[in-house]
C-alpha cells in the first residue's frame, strides 16, 4: 500500500494517472450539474417564506461549502509538506489556493445577492459574513505570500506555515451561527439526523455539492498537470509532453 | 409524473419577483466557472507554443 501511495508522490505518475481521470470528472460533474439545476431552478417547491427567491441556495451553499472544503484541503497538503516535503503536496496546495479564492468570492457575493431581498440588505457585519470575508482575505494572503517570495521551498514552507494558521478561521466560520447572534441562518443540512430542509429542496442541493466538488477536483487537478510541467521542465517525461518532434522519443497523448 | 413549480416560461423567468437577484447569482457563478476552466486550457496551449517555437531548449 505504502508502495502504490509514494507512486502518487511522483510527479510523472501523478500527471498521467490525473490525465485519465479528468475527463470521468467532468463527464460525473456534467450529470450532477445537469440533475441538481433541473430539479433544483424546476421541480423544487418554493420556499413558504422567502419564494422562489431561496433558489440561490444551490449556488450559494456549494460555493461557501467548498470554500471551506478548500482550504482544509491546503492544511492537509500542508501539513504533508511540512512532515515529508513531498512536493506534489505543496502544489496541489497552490493549485487549490486560487480556486479556493473564487468560490470565497462566490460564497461573498451570491450570499449578498440572496440577503439583499430577504435581510434588506447587501452587507452586513455579521459573525458568519466576517469570519467567511476573512477566509477570502487568508486565500489572497496565502497566493500573495508565494508570488512575493523567489525561492520554491521558502515560499512553500513559509505558505504552508500561513496555512496552518488559517485553518483557525474555519470552526470560526461554521459554528459562527451557533456562538454568536447572527442574521444567517443556522445549519439546516449538516444536521445530519434530521437536516431541516424538504428531500424535495435537499437532494438537488447535494446534488449541487457533488457537482461543485467534482468541478474542484477537475480544475485542480488541471491547475496541477500545468504546475508540474512548469516546475518539471528540465525533466526528460516533461519535454517528452511538450515537444516530442525534437528529441524523437514521440508524442504523449496525455 | 412531476410537475415543474412554473406554469410557463415567464413565470420560471421571473421567479416569483426574485428573478434579477436569482439569474445574477447564477450568471456570476457561471461566468467565473466558465472563465476558470478557459483559463487553464489557455495556459497549457500558450506553454506549448511557446516551447514549440524555442525549439524545445528549455531556459
Amino acid at each position: 500500500m505504502w508502495k502504490r501511495l509514494h507512486q502518487f508522490a511522483s510527479p510523472k505518475f501523478f500527471y498521467h494517472f490525473s490525465g485519465h481521470l479528468i475527463p470521468w470528472l467532468w463527464g460525473a460533474f456534467a450529470i450532477f450539474l445537469i440533475y441538481g439545476l433541473i430539479s433544483g431552478l424546476l421541480f423544487a417547491p418554493p420556499d413558504y417564506q422567502q419564494g422562489d427567491a431561496y433558489r440561490i441556495i444551490y449556488v450559494h451553499v456549494p460555493a461557501a461549502s467548498l470554500s471551506l472544503m478548500v482550504f482544509s484541503v491546503m492544511g492537509t497538503m500542508s501539513i504533508i509538506y511540512l512532515i515529508w516535503r513531498i512536493k506534489l503536496a505543496d502544489v496541489v496546495a497552490t493549485a487549490s489556493a486560487s480556486i479556493g479564492a473564487w468560490f470565497t468570492f462566490l460564497a461573498l457575493v451570491t450570499g449578498a445577492i440572496w440577503g439583499k431581498p430577504m435581510w434588506g440588505t447587501w452587507w452586513i457585519w455579521d459573525a458568519r459574513l466576517t469570519s467567511e470575508l476573512i477566509l477570502l482575505f487568508l486565500y489572497l494572503g496565502v497566493i500573495a505570500l508565494r508570488n512575493a517570495m523567489k525561492t520554491p521551498d521558502t515560499a512553500a514552507r513559509a505558505v504552508s506555515v500561513l496555512t496552518l494558521v488559517g485553518l483557525v478561521d474555519l470552526p470560526i466560520i461554521h459554528y459562527s451561527v451557533d456562538w454568536w447572534n447572527t442574521l444567517h441562518q443556522k445549519a439546516t443540512i449538516l444536521k445530519l439526523a434530521k437536516p431541516d430542509i424538504a428531500p424535495s429542496m435537499l437532494y438537488p442541493l447535494l446534488a449541487m455539492m457533488v457537482a461543485f466538488f467534482l468541478y474542484y477536483c477537475a480544475l485542480m487537478l488541471m491547475r496541477v498537470r500545468i504546475e508540474l510541467l512548469e516546475r518539471e521542465k528540465r525533466a526528460d517525461w516533461v519535454k517528452n509532453i511538450l515537444y516530442p518532434s525534437t528529441n524523437g522519443i514521440g508524442a504523449s497523448k496525455d | 409524473m412531476m410537475t415543474t413549480s412554473f406554469s410557463n416560461l415567464q413565470s420560471f423567468l421571473a421567479m416569483g419577483g426574485y428573478g434579477s437577484y436569482v439569474w445574477s447569482a447564477y450568471g456570476i457563478v457561471v461566468l467565473v466557472g466558465v472563465w476558470q476552466v478557459l483559463r487553464q486550457m489557455v495556459r497549457v496551449n500558450k506553454m506549448k507554443k511557446l516551447n514549440v517555437w524555442n525549439g524545445g531548449k528549455v531556459k
